[in-house]
């Protein structure tokens, strides 16, 4: 449906003309007849041109139908509703979390991260109850960006400043699985100055 | 609720209008303007109600038109927000099988 979508999208903006998106919808919904989608178009928000955008359109169709359709973005909302609420940054609450566990909560030489099968337990008791531990660790695996077996407060601020981004929960969160950059062998440099012979080098 | 009463009372888009003295070019309708406007029409009506009728008519600024508010108290079912929804739900249906 994206690439009709896009097809019609001809300045490449992520809008859509009422007409386009009637045409669209006339292809891929069968069930409804051609006045009923007419009438519903009529009322759905444009801007100024009369456009609509269409990945908000598609966000509306999921968020309505299926509140569950992307569980790991579901995670990620209430973790950032379970901050607000009990008015605690996330590095105030990875602070308290550590100072709770036994095991290491170091993820580099001054940053707190909780090993992310803790966090996933974290996630299973306060936030979001209803989902298998399992399946948490799998999101605690995902929050945990840079993939160093540590979720930090990057990885949560991360996730959280991105939930208006679609890109980044696609298919629900898959891209979020693996790292490309990213490993679990971190390298810290240990020296805060640079050798003189490094200086040389990369003045050079 | 709101509907069942004006469909049964026969009232106009006017009447609702008049009840939560509101004119159509007014401005858009912010949560307390949303409230006061509501609480003119039916005082008895919760603030929990009052707060679940502006969630789901808001649009993307977070304020009610009046012409939105009106055409889903009074206008035709198509032009409710029930609809809409029921249209999202099918399209859903259809993409997602």
């Amino acid at each position: 449906m994206i690439a009709l979508l896009q097809e019609y999208d001809d300045s490449n903006v992520g809008l859509i003309t009422s007409k386009g998106l009637l045409n669209v919808l006339s292809k891929v919904i069968k069930k409804l007849s051609t006045t009923e989608l007419e009438r519903f178009v009529r009322f759905l928000e444009k801007d100024k041109l009369g456009r609509i955008n269409y990945m908000d359109f598609l966000g509306k169709v999921c968020k309505v139908s299926n509140k569950n359709h992307n569980p790991f973005k579901s995670v990620v909302s209430r973790l950032s509703y379970f901050l607000t609420q009990n008015k605690i940054s996330s590095g105030a609450l990875l602070k308290r979390l550590a100072s709770a566990s036994s095991a290491s909560t170091s993820a580099a030489p001054g940053i707190t991260g909780i090993p992310t099968n803790l966090f996933a337990e974290f996630l299973k008791q306060k936030v979001e109850k209803k989902r298998s531990l399992d399946e948490l660790m799998g999101y605690s695996n995902m929050i945990d960006i840079d993939k160093d077996g540590f979720v930090t407060e990057a990885d949560i601020e991360t996730c959280i400043k991105n939930l208006p981004n679609m890109a980044f929960f696609r298919n629900g969160g898959a891209a979020l699985t693996q790292s490309t950059f990213n490993s679990c062998n971190k390298i810290f440099p240990k020296q805060s100055r640079l050798t003189k012979e490094k200086a040389l080098a990369v003045c050079k | 609720m709101i509907r069942e009463t004006v469909n049964e009372n026969q009232l106009t888009q006017d009447d609702i209008l008049f009840q939560m003295k509101l004119r159509v070019w007014d401005d858009a309708l912010d949560k307390p303007a949303f409230f006061k406007a509501m609480r003119n029409l039916d005082p008895s009506i919760s603030d929990v109600q009052i707060r679940a009728i502006f969630a789901s008519l808001k649009n993307d600024s977070d304020v009610v038109p009046v012409c939105d508010l009106i055409r889903n108290f009074t206008g035709l079912p198509y032009e409710t927000v029930d609809y809409r929804n029921d249209v999202y739900k099918k399209v859903y249906a259809e993409i997602y099988p």
